[in-house]
């Protein structure tokens, strides 16, 4: 049985997605479950595996911007003669036409064409590169000039030298120039527009971490039965998650001329990935055990990893965590996570000398310490409400006991 | 004190409100429209829909009188203002009747009264207050003073003037060389005024192609218009013909006199709408706006006239719609660079895109090719054979960087143009297209072909 591949609808808003990568040739044989495709949506990607094994039959080029349920493949039972989607330039940028074999029907002919402006088209051609390596920006999906110029400019080495002209040599020798992938330019605007629409603050606060190391022991050994070991980033989550319904105005943002304090406390968790950044959600964290919400860390981290999660499982955070501390990190500048009005930033546990006066009298002691860093929007939060929140946050790891107040 | 809650306030009616209002109705959001005066605004009550009512009278009356050319001998020619005003009222009522059905068929809500903001939220429209998600600034242009001693006499009108005049004054100054002026100017030579005009700059139009604006004002001198470049207006006092007006020129101060001054100078309509109680932020007199079209408020959008020159009505309509989307969640780009320029002066004159100099000082290798309409046998027959169609090309990969027409239909035949670009044809493309024959748009596609050096018709 022929088997159609086409764009799935990944969330409530997801219209249309790019073909970032196909894994497999066109006319490969591929088994059920096999990654063949990698696709891109404004703020994720997520691969796509066959559904049945077969050849693949590829309808659509990387490249391509499609909207949802469009056809972007075939998976068929028996190899297919025809014109693959990589065949020879010139008739790729016009009019290819592939026959299709179906079970039974008789041949079809499926009509490839990528829409671009004829100075597109001939800027491309002057430089030699193949239209279908670019993703269009004109009206469905139609490859303008700022395209191609904008591809030209991302590519690291020209097309080999042909008849054309030598290229300037630049002062700067690029070792590798990588076009901006959708989620590098998605991340890139995010934190440009973070920084250029709102009045970011940090506060840090060295706190006492010893009784939350304490507590990760505990925990450790408490669920080593459910084969769960608790992150330190869960604990945190669990105390914010707690603490926020105390300070609403920080679990707030701006919406229009208003500020909005939600209701609901969802925990952004910043993960990194080979491409970037990406935020998961830990919805209603203030609900949840903290065995819970390290099994939903887990999840999402690998989903995120896999390329799985869905856009609403990154949409809807009220407040932020961002954790550096295992890669010895003490304190930063954590940028906010629009329109949430802060962010935590999270350092390394280190052993330091500290002056206690428990005893009355000065007497150095080692002890563990950490750096909070929080980022607020000055424009929505003062600097005395969002240093007691930073003072409850440090109150609550010194002493994790209150977490049952 | 009632409350009114609306997704989108669209303040002014006139061809951005319009166009915004409906667009945003489309899109299905809840839209209060309020007009201070009435529907239609600048153009289609003082502007673009009367003064070009007028002109196709005086421009006709001006050609039947050189008809014997063409085989006409009409002996008397004469002008009835009864008819003329009739006519212009006429149409401009029909039209803003048939503005206010389109507003109300699509569900419009019409608001009557000047709009001021209270917040950044909220506007006052009388004693009605009413509350927007969002707001679009679309309250036009209005006129400036020319900021000259003796600048408010009696004698020195604008060309809302011209729309009662039913006597032709024997001598006028027109100040300034925009496309108002030059319509005005030459409105008020054709029925028989002694019109003299004052450009502050070394020649007529200097904002477009040198070559086209010589090809217009050779052609202007010649129907009898008066130009002067390099004068400067210092003052103005009555006198017992009408006004006299004392000039900066290169030679020294002169007086000159004459039975009125014109003038057209517009400044975008803000003051009554209390934008700092928005936090709209001005610059230099002008909205602060990004590419959006938003202001730096971003609920708070703009559109037309009151975004500031050129003060054309297609490109408040388009911004407009633009706008409308933007506000209502698109992302939008608006191309100022695309916007077709036009003078409907007799040859008419319009241009779309960079100008010669202006190609070649953003450093392209232009090619440009002017083909003139002389030898098109379409304007020959009609005796319109001044003007010529003008592209402006880059010679790599034959982008079409600018197009500029003087000659009948220019207004129309640009249109072509303006689509080429947009579409991102090259001339390539426009030279491989047939056109009618015989036609005035031949001439654009053998343009096109002499920029690939290839033209057919042209001696070489």
């Amino acid at each position: 049985m022929n088997l159609e591949i086409a764009i799935p609808k990944l969330g409530m808003t997801m219209k249309e997605a790019t073909i970032a990568r196909w894994n497999k040739a066109d006319g490969d044989w591929v088994e059920e479950k096999e990654v063949i495709l990698v696709i891109e949506t404004e703020k994720i990607t997520y691969e796509i595996e066959a559904p049945q094994a077969g050849y693949l039959r590829i309808l659509e080029p990387e490249g391509a911007v499609l909207p949802v349920g469009a056809k972007v493949g075939i998976l068929t039972q028996e190899k297919l003669p025809g014109v693959p989607i990589s065949a020879p330039k010139e008739l790729k940028t016009d009019e290819a036409h592939a026959p299709l074999a179906a079970s039974k029907t008789p041949l079809q002919a499926q009509t490839f064409r990528i829409k671009a402006s004829p100075l597109a088209k001939r800027i491309a051609k002057e430089h030699g590169i193949s239209l279908d390596l670019i993703a269009g920006t004109g009206p469905g999906g139609r490859i303008l000039r700022a395209d191609v110029l904008g591809f030209l400019q991302s590519q690291p080495v020209q097309v080999p030298a042909g008849p054309s002209a030598p290229l300037p040599q630049e002062a700067k020798k690029p070792l590798q120039a990588v076009p901006l992938s959708k989620m590098r330019r998605q991340i890139m605007e995010h934190m440009h527009r973070s920084l250029q629409e709102t009045a970011q603050m940090t506060l840090t606060r060295e706190v006492d971490a010893t009784q939350l190391v304490r507590l990760r022991e505990v925990l450790h050994g408490r669920h080593k039965k459910d084969g769960v070991k608790i992150s330190y980033n869960a604990i945190l989550v669990k105390m914010v998650a707690r603490l926020l319904r105390e300070h609403p105005w920080v679990n707030a943002g701006l919406e229009g001329d208003r500020i909005v304090q939600w209701g609901d406390v969802h925990i952004g968790v910043a993960m990194e990935l080979d491409e970037g950044l990406i935020v998961p959600v830990v919805r209603d964290a203030d609900t949840l055990s903290m065995l819970e919400i390290e099994r939903v860390l887990q999840g999402l981290f690998e989903r995120a990893r896999s390329k799985k999660l869905l856009p609403d499982e990154i949409r809807g955070g009220t407040f932020t965590i961002t954790n550096l501390g295992h890669l010895g990190v003490d304190a930063f500048t954590p940028i906010l996570n629009r329109p949430e009005s802060a962010i935590l930033g999270v350092g390394r546990i280190v052993e330091a000398p500290v002056v206690s006066t428990h005893s009355g009298e000065p007497k150095l002691e080692f002890a563990k310490r950490m750096v909070l860093s929080l980022t607020v929007d000055h424009r929505i939060l003062d600097g005395a409400p969002a240093a007691r929140f930073l003072g409850g946050l440090a109150e609550i790891l010194e002493n994790p006991l209150l977490l049952v107040d | 004190m009632a409350k009114v809650r609306t997704d989108l306030v669209v303040m002014g009616g006139g061809a951005a409100g319009v166009a915004a209002a409906v667009r945003a109705r489309q899109l299905g959001a809840r839209v209060t429209l309020i007009e201070a005066e009435k529907l239609g605004g600048v153009c289609m009550n003082k502007g673009c829909i009367p003064t070009k009512c007028l002109m196709e009278t005086a421009r006709l009356y001006w050609r039947i009188k050189r008809a014997g050319q063409l085989g006409l001998l009409i002996p008397n020619v004469e002008l009835d203002w009864n008819q003329i005003m009739a006519r212009k009222e006429d149409l401009v009522g029909y039209l803003r009747m048939g503005t206010e059905g389109v507003l109300k068929s699509n569900g419009v809500e019409i608001l009557k009264g000047p709009a001021r903001f209270e917040t950044p939220h909220k506007i006052k429209v009388g004693n009605e207050l009413l509350e927007g998600d969002r707001f679009l600034l679309a309250t036009g242009s209005t006129w400036a003073g020319l900021g000259i001693s003796g600048d408010t006499s009696p004698g020195v009108v604008t060309t809302d003037w011209l729309l009662d005049m039913r006597v032709v004054p024997q001598e006028v100054l027109v100040l300034g060389g925009g496309p108002v002026e030059l319509e005005a100017a030459q409105y008020l030579s054709f029925l028989g005024a002694k019109v003299t005009m004052l450009e502050p700059q070394a020649r007529l139009l200097p904002g477009e192609d040198r070559e086209m604006s010589r090809r217009l004002s050779a052609v202007l001198k010649e129907q009898g218009l008066t130009l002067l470049t390099r004068v400067k207006p210092l003052e103005i006092r009555e006198t017992e013909r009408g006004v006299g007006l004392l000039v900066q020129t290169p030679d020294g101060e002169k007086n000159l006199e004459a039975s009125l001054i014109l003038h057209a100078a517009r400044v975008p309509a803000l003051a009554e709408l209390h934008l700092e109680r928005a936090g709209v932020n001005l610059v230099e007199g002008l909205l602060q706006m990004d590419a959006y079209l938003r202001t730096n408020q971003s609920h708070i959008l703009a559109a037309g006239d009151v975004t500031g020159p050129p003060f054309y009505s297609h490109r408040a309509s388009a911004m407009a719609i633009l706008a409308a989307e933007n506000a209502l969640g698109s992302q939008q780009v608006f191309e100022q660079a695309r916007v077709p320029r036009a003078f409907f002066t007799y040859p008419e004159m319009a241009c779309v895109g960079l100008t010669e100099a202006q190609a070649k000082e953003r450093g392209h290798k232009v090619r440009s090719a002017t083909i003139p309409y002389s030898v098109n046998a379409r304007a020959m027959m009609a005796l319109e054979t001044d003007g010529a169609v003008k592209i402006i090309s880059e010679e790599t990969y034959g982008e079409i960087l600018g197009v500029h027409i003087v000659g009948p239909h220019a207004t129309e035949l640009i249109s072509e143009a303006a689509l080429a670009m947009e579409l991102e044809a090259t001339v390539e493309e426009l030279a491989r297209g047939m056109r009618l024959h015989p036609s005035i748009s031949e001439s654009q596609v053998e343009a096109a072909r002499e920029c690939l050096g290839r033209g057919i018709y042209v001696l070489r």
